[in-house]
């Protein structure tokens, strides 16, 4: 274990502080070695990003931060009021603080084993506490720098050394208020679930995050080209209500005096009152419910849906690839984890047309002609965008929580390990691809009008025929049999293969198929056709 | 002789408006013996040991061990006791030799000293060139193998163990159950629970069984059979906790096997 943590050198000539306190220093230490030690080496969420496999856990979320934290440090370069500028930068701290406080961080706050491993030894409640205290200061206040470092760099340049004591204040309030709230929050959630319950209702926080990351990606870039944007700051009774208003009032105070002084007395206050509220009424509580984690409430007894039944038994060229399609979907049901690949990554399917729609909306200056220009257009075809994510998410049923598990292939009496394969790919469609495309499609029509109809149809087969293709594509292990390792769980070169592809199909489409019934008809029998026997002579190359 | 542990009247229920797991035990334990702490599933077992570790203190009733109450003084007892739990719960990502050297800290021992000692120990127990590989790597003997050291390290007075051989192969079990000898011979108590009758049965020098939270028997195996036709602890048990219906379950659940007709 290495001990030279920059945090410990901090706290170490802190010794004399803690002299007269119950806390026994040097444990302490030991402590938050230990906590720090693991932070180091908690393996990441697995992503993509191709940064991760050097970086571990904790260093490469501040990066990631940090990254995102320059992009919303560009607003502070942008002509217009500090207060909206602040109110902004205090949602986006306010937003990743509690998110990561509530995925990350909550196995600092819940750590069962601490109980059974540091409690049975002759450590006092008072030192492990403080141990925690310390390690969750020291997170928040990382994670503050990394996402304002850019904002207190160009803030500063712009409005000069004063900026930098708002920035200080807000650090500490702003810090206060993300670990109350998330106490807070954590108190609620576990008053109403218990145990597997709240690890799926965090998996839902956990999945909701890195969406909502890549959204801001895509969308922060794009902030910038509001050249001609125009917002007056009115200030409304329930502004009042907006916690990042009270941190901007505060900014405008500091930095430029004026009438905002509610929201500076609100942006200290609250944090301090939470506080209170918290230790007096809430952590006692808290303690309690923490006790329920370990217990295990029964899943309920859950039937089948008939209409599920039926498609599947449909759908299932025999039994035993049906028996594979509901094992499938079990497991992309259940598996945490691999929820936590596959949907953000499924998200980009969705995310994707529209930022190509959003591009032509753009140059046609006002929103109203823009839509208008899209009538009748031939801008459902960003389908195909989807249809490239989709094609290649499949790739991830490989990967599983419990990957030893696929012991089972082998055990069982099973002739033809491809149908496991088909069968998979089959409830991947239904459960994840085809629900997506017809959302999408909709929404395309909506946009569009009807005269697009032939044409989404076309490409909603196409997705079929495409999945024919992977199938056909071997390199592929059997489902849910391969660990995860963080970074690079899918294979670019194939996407490049599919992306020439689906060039191709888009090509197809939009020169000859375009909206004619006629071609569309042909096309959609076509993609039908071909993928019916794709799937049926689908082969497994590492399988004999 | 003076008692090592020492419960009054011991009662403990999770909720306030709930059931009492634990409904009023009374227990008096004394260095050197080992103690057979047995019981069928939810009988309180686990419950009675996470309140002698401090791990609960929302019991009724008075714990006292060596000599002091532990709700008055809650920490320094823990020097002299030893605890391995039922779940394999361990920082994963350390090593072996950190997670011993992070235990050591918090007892004070000197870093030097800890290492040859817990060096020499995995010498022992046969897994030498494990102790410097990750714990997420060990075999679940090796896991239970490094949770028996570290409840050993410090030397303590008093040993909890809570199923602590699962896992480990035969021959380590031997080599464990002398060590258990050797130990209470030096005057250690050992509190040890299993569902493994055969052991405890061998083992123990004093068998406490515990059904719906209250202490059903006490005493050594002897003592235990005397007044029973009956030879082994197996048997015992099943007569003191109620159930006599095994060969019944068994030919039932062999019938819905074979699509035979079910009577119960």
């Amino acid at each position: 274990m290495k001990s030279n943590f920059l945090l410990l050198k901090i706290i170490k000539p802190m010794k004399p502080f803690f002299r007269k306190s119950a806390v026994d220093f040097d444990q302490m230490v030991h402590i938050l070695n230990l906590k720090l030690t693991l932070d180091d080496r908690k393996t990441n969420l697995p992503n993509e990003g191709g940064n991760s496999k050097k970086l571990t856990g904790f260093k490469s979320n501040l990066l990631m931060l940090a990254f995102l934290g320059f992009f919303m440090g560009m607003i502070m370069t942008m002509p217009f009021d500090l207060f909206l500028k602040m109110a902004i930068i205090a949602s986006m701290d306010l937003f990743f603080m509690v998110m990561y406080m509530v995925t990350d961080f909550s196995n600092v706050l819940l750590d069962l084993r601490d109980k059974q491993i540091i409690m049975t030894r002759p450590v006092n409640s008072e030192t492990l506490n403080t141990a925690k205290i310390i390690h969750i200061i020291y997170y928040m206040i990382a994670m503050f720098f990394s996402l304002n470092a850019a904002a207190i760099v160009f803030g500063v340049g712009a409005y000069g050394i004063r900026i930098l004591g708002a920035f200080l204040v807000m650090m500490v309030t702003l810090s206060l208020l993300v670990v109350f709230a998330t106490t807070i929050l954590y108190t609620v959630l576990l008053a109403f679930f218990s145990g597997e319950k709240l690890k799926d209702v965090l998996n839902v926080f956990q999945i909701a995050v890195t969406i909502f990351t890549i959204v801001i990606y895509q969308v922060l870039a794009r902030v910038f080209e509001f050249t001609a944007l125009e917002v007056t700051v009115s200030v409304d009774w329930w502004t009042y209500l907006l916690a990042p208003a009270w941190f901007a009032g505060l900014f405008k105070v500091i930095v430029e005096g004026g009438n905002y002084g509610w929201f500076a007395v609100l942006a200290l206050i609250v944090p301090f009152g939470l506080g209170a509220l918290l230790k007096s009424f809430i952590l006692p509580k808290f303690e309690f419910y923490l006790g329920k984690l370990q217990i295990e409430e029964g899943l309920r007894a859950q039937r089948r849906s008939k209409f599920k039944t039926r498609l599947y038994g449909l759908l299932a060229f025999n039994q035993t690839e049906r028996a594979f399609m509901w094992f499938a979907d079990s497991n992309l049901k259940r598996d945490r984890k691999l929820k936590r690949m596959i949907y953000p990554n499924q998200a980009m399917a969705m995310i994707f047309p529209l930022i190509m729609m959003y591009s032509v909306l753009e140059t046609s200056g006002s929103l109203t002609e823009g839509l208008a220009g899209l009538k009748g257009s031939f801008q459902y075809m960003t389908l195909y965008l989807s249809t490239l994510f989709l094609t290649t998410n499949f790739e991830l049923v490989q990967f599983s929580e419990t990957h030893e598990a696929a012991f089972i292939y082998d055990s069982f009496p099973i002739d033809n390990k491809n149908l496991i394969l088909t069968g998979a790919s089959k409830a991947y469609l239904i459960k994840y691809e085809l629900p997506i495309m017809a959302v999408m499609g909709f929404l395309m029509l909506v946009l569009m009008g009807w005269p697009a109809l032939p044409g989404v149809i076309v490409i909603e087969a196409a997705a079929l025929f495409l999945m024919g293709i992977k199938l056909n594509m071997g390199k592929m292990n059997l489902p849910f049999s391969k660990e995860m390792v963080p970074g690079g769980n899918k294979k670019i070169g194939e996407t490049f293969v599919f992306m020439a592809i689906i060039g191709g199909l888009w090509a197809i489409h939009y020169f000859l198929i375009q909206n004619q019934i006629v071609w569309s008809v042909l096309a959609t029998c076509a993609y039908l056709v071909l993928g019916f026997f794709l799937f049926r002579k689908a082969r497994l190359v590492n399988v004999q | 002789m003076e008692s090592v542990i020492e419960i009054k009247d011991l009662k403990m229920r999770y909720d306030t408006a709930g059931d009492y797991v634990l409904k009023g035990i009374d227990l008096n334990i004394f260095p050197g013996q080992i103690i057979g702490y047995i019981g069928p599933n939810g009988a309180g077992k686990s419950t009675t040991v996470k309140i002698m570790l401090g791990m609960i203190d929302t019991y009724e009733g008075a714990v006292k061990i060596l000599g002091k109450d532990i709700k008055e003084e809650s920490v320094a007892y823990k020097r002299h006791i030893g605890y391995v739990p039922e779940v394999a719960t361990l920082y994963d990502s350390l090593s072996g030799a950190e997670y011993l050297q992070f235990i050591g800290e918090l007892y004070q021992m000197d870093p030097e000293t800890l290492t040859q000692k817990a060096e020499a120990l995995f010498d022992l127990f046969g897994i030498k060139t494990a102790y410097y590989n990750r714990i997420s790597s060990y075999s679940k003997g090796m896991k239970q193998k490094l949770l028996i050291i570290s409840s050993l390290i410090h030397n303590p007075d008093i040993l909890f163990f809570d199923e602590p051989i699962s896992g480990l192969d035969a021959n380590s079990v031997m080599v464990f159950k002398e060590i258990l000898r050797k130990l209470a011979e030096k005057g250690k108590t050992i509190f040890y629970s299993s569902h493994i009758m055969e052991v405890v049965e061998k083992i123990s020098d004093r068998i406490i069984v515990l059904n719906d939270g209250v202490v059903v028997a006490d005493g050594n195996f002897e003592t235990l059979s005397q007044n029973r036709k009956d030879h082994s602890l197996q048997e015992i048990f099943n007569q003191l906790t109620g159930f006599d219906t095994h060969a019944q379950i068994a030919e039932s659940f062999v019938r819905t096997l074979m699509d035979e007709e079910v009577t119960v």
